[in-house]
């Protein structure tokens, strides 16, 4: 039988959307992985998503899960859905650059947890998908700072993807496949998601295992889903979460033993309960203070919505200090070796001298601090049931502009810096454009472990908005 | 409850007219050096301010030590490093003292303990 086409209309359709079409009869898995190949070799070097297609390993695997379902085997609602991940995550005998230059020939022969845990639930693994360079440790300045080259925004290819989960943030807005997986040391998966106008998660520290992914800062790194819709992060995080013997950080509390979880999904209260940081609104890019306003008024038609202060901590420095150390000791032997000079971003061949020499007690200070940022950050988000704000001040950078030039413009309070010194949870949702027809993401943040709580309130949110149905025309 | 983190409702016509004003006010904030920065809108800063390292921290005086940690630098890669190269550097060796000045600002007592997981190990789990 001849493959049927695909056309762009299922593959831009989420999680739930493919399955269903799997088990109608009107696709097969291998067909979706086709499909997905396709637009993965026609689009993905315009845009500097790809690191390497899988297309051996995607089709045996899609061949596999037509044949269990046909037998009547189904896995859950993974099963046979194509999906990409970050190139700083192992699969076995492929290659595995971390976006750099001196890695490009690396090569592994295990996977990763997150990409053995998705095989178990069924997903097909079809491509990974570029990185910033070294996830962006090395203190990059401009979109060109990738072995892929500078990663392009698939709603306006003058603009960057963002960083450093560049790849999967372009994939999933330009449906080249069905979801992905990013990592996030600091706003690594919400900044591209936002930029490309897609929904990111960034789990609670240690609720999903690293074992497998590049480790930048080894108290600061999380892995997460990058998807078109809240509810597909769900269905991942679901999948991938969980303790690893692999993985000692890794904790285990089970996703659905929380008040926000109903029936198996994540729920809004009634009336929720939002914080918005005083200040909101003001400085960001117009188009940014405009959707957030807009979205703002929707929310308040279902949710109580206060203003609150960040107590006053040295929430940046804790967290660069952090990950400058940890940083300056995982990549010791690419610095020491003279290879840092490798790097494709002039600025990432010199910054890392730097970073040899932060000072121990001000390492051991930043993570005596860090406890008080996590109890200041519990304490503020206590009374909420989620912090809610803008994800970026601003649109993505036109791609050849140092971001320095265009983000110095725009400012405005952030829990970024903060949420991830905490290790807390957060999910980015699009919430309109703006500049150069760019997206503008909405963030809700949310206390540990309450993935379930910022989950249930973006899906409330997509319940309302058809943002995330909305598809860049390549 | 914390003072600051009383919550104070918002209203929508207040959160317009706060927008409406900053409009009219354009706001140029720094980026300084962020040595390894995954964030290209990097936030340092009280309240979690977005721009970088903190605008009073930019106008103190360069902390002292600065000369000292980059002939570290010098002595251990000198021979691969430019004048242009090493000025960068110099410039990231500041912004992370200042880092460390602004930690030391936060009162610590001996029994705040740092964020740090470790736990004996043997191999068999009995």
């Amino acid at each position: 039988m001849s493959a049927r086409r695909i056309g762009p209309d299922v593959l831009y359709g989420t999680v739930a959307d493919l399955g269903h079409g799997l088990r109608a009869g009107e696709h097969t898995s291998v067909e979706l992985a086709e499909a997905y190949l396709a637009r993965l070799e026609r689009f993905g070097p315009s845009l500097n998503a790809v690191a390497a297609v899988t297309r051996e390993r995607a089709l045996e695997a899609a061949r596999t899960a037509d044949a269990e379902l046909a037998g009547g085997r189904d896995r859950g609602p993974l099963h046979g859905i194509p999906y990409g991940v970050k190139d700083l995550v192992a699969a076995r005998g492929y290659p595995t650059t971390w976006g750099a230059v001196p890695y490009r020939d690396q090569v592994f022969d295990e996977d990763a947890t997150v990409v053995r845990r998705l095989d178990e639930a069924g997903a097909i693994l079809i491509a990974k998908l570029a990185s910033v360079e070294l996830a962006g440790g090395m203190g990059y300045e401009q979109a060109d700072a990738s072995l892929t080259g500078p990663g392009r925004n698939p709603w306006n290819p003058e603009a960057w993807s963002g960083g450093s989960s560049s790849g999967p943030g372009a994939a999933v807005a330009a449906g080249l496949v069905g979801f992905a997986i990013g990592t996030e040391t600091w706003g690594s998966i919400v900044t591209p998601a936002s930029f490309c106008g897609v929904s990111g998660l960034r789990p609670t520290y240690g609720r999903v295992s690293r074992h497998g992914a590049m480790a930048l800062s080894w108290t600061m790194d999380k892995i997460g889903p990058m998807c078109r819709s809240a509810e597909d992060c769900w269905i991942v995080l679901r999948a991938i979460a969980g303790p690893d013997p692999a993985d000692p950080t890794v904790v285990d509390r089970d996703l659905l033993d929380s008040r926000y979880v109903s029936g198996g999904r994540p729920i809004a209260p009634g009336r929720p309960r939002l914080a918005v940081l005083k200040g909101t609104g003001e400085k960001e890019q117009e188009s940014v203070r405009e959707n957030f306003a807009r979205s703002l008024d929707l929310l308040a038609t279902y949710a109580e919505i206060d203003e609150v202060e960040l107590p006053d901590l040295p929430y940046g420095a804790v967290a660069g200090t952090i990950i400058r150390a940890e940083v300056a000791s995982a990549f010791e032997e690419l610095i020491d070796s003279g290879r840092v000079t490798e790097l494709t971003a002039p600025e990432d061949r010199i910054k890392p001298y730097g970073g040899q020499v932060v000072l121990a007690k001000d390492y051991i200070n930043a993570l005596r601090v860090r406890k008080k940022v996590q109890r200041a950050l519990d304490d503020t988000l206590a009374p909420f049931d989620a912090l809610v704000g803008p994800t970026r001040a601003a649109v993505a950078n036109p791609i050849d502009v140092r971001f320095s030039e265009y983000f110095d413009e725009f400012d405005g309070p952030s829990i970024g810096g903060a949420a991830n010194a905490a290790g807390i949870p957060a999910i980015t949702v699009p919430n309109g454009f703006g500049e150069r027809g760019l997206p503008t993401g909405l963030q809700f943040t949310g206390r540990a472990w309450d993935e379930a709580a910022v989950l249930g309130l973006a899906m409330e949110f997509q319940r309302r908005t058809d943002w995330h149905r909305r598809h860049p025309e390549l | 409850m914390d003072e600051k983190t009383t919550p104070d409702p918002i209203t929508r016509r207040a959160f317009a007219q706060r927008a409406s004003a900053a409009a009219l006010v354009p706001i140029v904030v720094g980026l300084p050096y962020i040595a390894s920065g995954m964030d290209p809108e990097a936030e340092a800063g009280p309240a979690g301010r977005r721009g970088g390292a903190p605008q009073e921290a930019q106008e103190d005086e360069e902390p002292p030590g600065v000369d000292a940690l980059l002939d570290h630098v010098r002595a251990l890669y000198g021979e691969r490093l430019t004048d242009s190269d090493l000025v960068l550097i110099r410039d990231g060796i500041a912004g992370n003292l200042r880092a460390g000045l602004r930690l030391r600002e936060v009162p610590l007592t001996n029994s705040d303990g740092p964020a740090i997981f470790f736990q004996a190990y043997r191999s068999d789990t009995r």
